[in-house]
C-alpha cells in the first residue's frame, strides 16, 4: 500500500518537475513546442531543414562557386543547396518523416566526403588575414548557412508575442515553398526592434523569455556578438532561477565562435553539452548539431579555432545519451582531418628536404619544423578520438545511410590513411635529424 | 517492399537534381544585400561546346575567339574557363572552387586557363602547376600580382614571361616554377636561361624582388640536381623543391631570413 503511495507521489513529482521544464523560458520546448493541452508537442521537428533552405538561398554567386557563402559547403564538395546542406544532410539519416533527408541525406553526404579525398583542404593559413576580415568573412559566410528557425510557440509577454507575431507570418520553418528572404529579414529587423523598445519586465520568467528571443532574432539576423550580449543575459538570469535554458546555451555556443579568441573546448564542453543534454531526444538534433558543426568548420576556416580543437564536438558526443550522433560527427570532420594531416605532412617534408642552402641554415627553418610538427602531431592525436568513433560506428552508419561497397571502401580508406599517419609520426626520425 | 525502392530512386534522384540544378543555365543576382549585380554565367551547353572547341586544334584560340565576342566580365570568363577544365576532367571541381576563390581578378589567370585546356598535355601540366602555385600563396596571404606576366628580359630571342609573381612583405617574389617528372633529365641550359629572366626582371623593378626557381618535384638525379643548386648559388636566385604548399613555405622563410 505505502509502496502505491510512493509510486503516486513520484509519478507526481515526475509530471510536475516536467511541466516546469516544459515552460522554462530559455528552454528549447519553450521555443520550438506547443501546448496541445495534454503535452507538449514538438512542431518545428523536419521543418527546419526546409527553413535553412530558403534562408541559405537568400544570394547566390556562380554555378561553380555560390560564392564565398557557402564556403563550407563548397568544402564539402557539393553545390549550391545541397552544399548548404551538406552537414545536415549526413546528420539526417534516417525517414524524412523523422526529421531527416533519408536516402538523399546518405547519397549528398558521402559526395562531400570522398569529394574531398582529391584534396579540398582548409586553408591553413586564414589567420593571416586580418581580423576585419575574418569577421567579414565568416559573417558573409555564415548569412548562407543554415540556422535556427524563428519560434513556433507565441505565449510569453506582449513585447514576446508582438515580436513572435511579426516573424511568425512568414511561416518560414513550417512550408517548404520559397519565401521572399529579403522581406523575412526585414521582419526579424522589425521584431529585433520591437524588444529592444520594449519595457523592463519585472516577471524573471517573461524577461528571459524576451531575452532569448532577442538573442535568437540575433542569430537569425547574422548579428552573433549581439546574439552573444542576450543570451549571456538569458542564461544569468535563468541560472538564478534554477531552469533550463538549453536555447539560450546554444545561441551561446554558437554565437561564441564569432567572438575574437573563442575558448572552443570550454565553449563545445560546457554550454554546447548542457544544450544538447536539455534533452537528448530533442526532434532539433540534426539541426543543432549540423549547425555547431558547420560553424565549427568556419570558426577554423578562419583561423580562429585549431582543427585540433572540434574533437572537444565528439567527446561532448561521447556521452552514452548522445552517443548515436558521434560517428555521423565524426564522419564530417574526417576529411577535414586527413587532408590537413597531409597538408600539414607536406609542409613539413619539404621544409625537412629543403635543398636551399639559406634555409638549411637558418634557426627560422628549425624552429618552423617544430612548430608544423606540434601541429601535425596535435592533428593526429585528436584524430584519434575520430577514428575511434568511426570505428565504433561505422557500420551503423553505412546501413542507415546506404552507402555502397565503393563509397564504403573510400571511408575506409580515408580512415587507414589517417592510422597510417598517425603511425608513421612515431617512426619518423627526421626532426631529430635537424635538431 | 517495392514502393521502398521507388522511394528511395526518387529521393536519389532529388539529390541528384540539387547538384545538376546549380549548374543549370540562369541569370543569377549576386549578392544579397541592398545592392545586387545580376550576372549571366554560362550554360552548361556553353561550357560542353567550348571543351569540344578546346579538343580540335588551334581550339583555345577560337575558345578566346568565342568568349571575347560575347563581352562576358573577367570572373564569368574565368568560371567558364575552369569549367572546361572539369568537363576536361584535368581538375577536380574541389580544385577549381579553390583555384576561383583565390585567383579570380589576378592577372593572368584566364590566360593560364586558357593554356590549361589545350590540347598540350606537357603544357597542361606546367600551367597546372603555376595555378596551384599561387593558390597556395594567395590562401597563404600573399597578393597574386600575376601569373605569367609578359618580359622582354633583353636575353632570350622571343618575349618570356616570368611564371608566378607575388607581392610579399615590402617585395615582389619573382617565380620560375617547373614541374618535370623525377625521371625526367633537366634541361639545364633551359633552367639556367630561365634564371637569367628573373634576375634581369629583379634588376629593371625598383622595389626589391626576390628570385626564386622552384621544382615541384625533385629529380632522381642527384648529380643534375646539384648543378641546379650551384647555378642558382651562383646567381643568388633562391632554389626551392617541394609542393605548392611546400614551396611556400620555403618562400615565407625565405622571406624572413633574407
Amino acid at each position: 500500500m505505502s509502496l502505491t503511495k510512493y509510486a503516486v507521489a513520484l509519478l507526481l513529482l515526475v509530471h510536475v518537475s516536467g511541466s516546469i521544464a516544459a515552460g522554462d523560458p530559455a528552454s528549447f520546448e519553450s521555443f520550438y513546442a506547443t501546448d496541445s493541452s495534454i503535452s507538449w508537442a514538438w512542431v518545428a521537428a523536419g521543418a527546419l531543414v526546409a527553413g535553412g533552405v530558403v534562408l541559405a538561398t537568400g544570394g547566390t554567386a556562380s554555378p561553380l562557386v555560390a560564392g564565398i557563402g557557402t564556403w563550407v559547403g563548397n568544402m564539402m564538395g557539393l553545390s549550391g543547396i545541397a552544399a548548404t546542406n551538406g552537414g545536415l544532410a549526413l546528420l539526417g539519416g534516417g525517414s524524412l518523416a523523422a526529421g531527416g533527408l533519408g536516402m538523399a541525406g546518405g547519397a549528398a553526404a558521402i559526395s562531400f566526403t570522398m569529394s574531398l579525398v582529391g584534396g579540398a583542404g582548409l586553408d591553413m593559413a586564414v589567420n593571416r588575414i586580418t581580423e576585419a576580415q575574418q569577421q567579414q568573412m565568416m559573417a558573409d559566410a555564415s548569412a548562407r548557412m543554415t540556422t535556427l528557425c524563428p519560434p513556433v510557440n507565441g505565449e510569453g509577454s506582449d513585447a514576446y508575442r508582438a515580436a513572435f507575431e511579426i516573424v511568425n507570418e512568414f511561416k518560414i520553418c513550417e512550408e517548404s515553398v520559397d519565401v521572399d528572404a529579403e522581406a523575412f529579414h526585414s521582419a526579424v529587423k522589425e521584431a529585433i526592434q520591437v524588444l529592444k523598445n520594449r519595457k523592463t519586465n519585472e516577471d524573471i520568467d517573461e524577461s528571459v523569455k524576451e531575452d532569448t528571443l532577442l538573442g535568437l532574432l540575433y542569430f537569425i539576423d547574422n548579428d552573433y556578438l549581439r546574439a552573444y550580449t542576450m543570451a549571456t543575459l538569458a542564461i544569468d538570469q535563468a541560472r538564478s532561477q534554477g531552469q533550463d535554458m538549453g536555447l539560450a546555451e546554444y545561441i551561446l555556443a554558437v554565437s561564441s565562435l564569432y567572438r575574437r579568441t573563442p575558448n572552443y573546448p570550454e565553449i563545445t564542453r560546457k554550454y554546447l553539452k548542457n544544450a544538447l543534454l536539455e534533452d537528448p531526444k530533442n526532434p532539433l538534433m540534426i539541426q543543432l548539431l549540423s549547425i555547431y558543426t558547420e560553424r565549427s568548420l568556419l570558426a577554423v576556416a578562419a583561423g580562429k579555432v585549431p582543427l585540433a580543437e572540434t574533437s572537444a564536438l565528439l567527446d561532448v558526443l561521447g556521452d552514452p545519451h548522445l552517443k548515436t550522433w558521434q560517428a555521423r560527427v565524426a564522419l564530417i570532420l574526417l576529411p577535414y582531418y586527413v587532408d590537413t594531416a597531409r597538408d600539414l605532412r607536406r609542409r613539413l617534408g619539404d621544409l625537412e628536404n629543403t635543398v636551399n642552402p639559406v634555409l638549411k641554415k637558418a634557426p627560422q627553418t628549425l624552429a618552423r619544423i617544430k612548430e608544423l610538427r606540434g601541429e601535425y602531431e596535435e592533428i593526429l592525436l585528436s584524430g584519434k578520438t575520430l577514428i575511434m568513433a568511426l570505428d565504433a560506428g561505422l557500420d551503423r552508419l553505412i546501413k542507415e545511410n546506404g552507402f555502397d561497397k565503393d563509397q564504403e571502401k573510400g571511408i575506409r580508406s580515408l580512415m587507414a590513411e589517417m592510422s597510417s599517419m598517425m603511425s608513421e609520426t612515431a617512426n619518423n626520425t627526421a626532426l631529430s635529424a635537424w635538431s | 517492399m517495392h514502393w521502398r525502392m521507388i522511394f528511395v530512386v526518387l529521393l536519389g534522384f532529388l539529390a541528384v537534381f540539387h547538384s545538376v540544378h546549380a549548374l543549370s543555365p540562369k541569370t543569377i543576382t549576386q549578392g544579397g544585400g541592398i545592392v545586387s549585380r545580376a550576372v549571366k554565367y554560362l550554360s552548361q551547353k556553353e561550357v560542353d561546346r567550348l571543351a569540344e572547341l578546346a579538343s580540335q586544334s588551334r581550339g583555345t584560340v577560337r575558345i578566346g575567339e568565342v568568349l571575347g565576342s560575347q563581352k562576358l566580365e573577367t570572373d564569368v570568363v574565368e568560371e567558364a574557363l575552369l569549367r572546361v577544365a572539369i568537363k576536361q576532367k584535368r581538375i577536380s571541381l574541389n580544385e577549381a572552387r579553390r583555384l576561383f576563390l583565390a585567383l579570380r581578378g589576378a592577372e593572368g589567370f584566364p590566360a593560364t586557363l586558357k593554356k590549361v585546356i589545350g590540347n598540350n598535355a606537357r603544357g597542361t601540366v606546367g600551367h597546372l602547376n603555376e595555378l596551384f602555385i599561387a593558390r597556395s600563396a594567395a590562401e597563404s596571404g600573399y597578393k597574386v600580382v600575376a601569373i605569367g606576366k609578359k618580359f622582354n628580359d633583353g636575353i632570350k630571342r622571343l618575349p618570356t614571361d616570368i611564371d608566378i609573381l607575388l607581392q610579399g612583405n615590402g617585395r615582389q617574389i619573382a617565380i620560375e616554377a617547373k614541374a618535370y617528372n623525377p625521371s625526367t633529365a633537366l634541361p639545364l641550359d633551359k633552367f639556367r636561361a630561365d634564371m637569367d629572366t628573373l634576375l634581369a626582371y629583379q634588376k629593371r623593378q625598383s622595389v626589391p624582388v626576390l628570385p626564386v626557381f622552384s621544382l615541384t618535384a625533385a629529380p632522381d638525379n642527384r648529380s643534375s640536381l646539384l648543378m641546379l643548386q650551384k647555378e642558382a648559388l651562383k646567381r643568388g636566385v633562391q632554389l626551392i623543391v617541394g609542393s605548392p604548399q611546400g614551396q611556400v613555405e620555403q618562400i615565407r622563410l625565405l622571406e624572413k631570413v633574407l
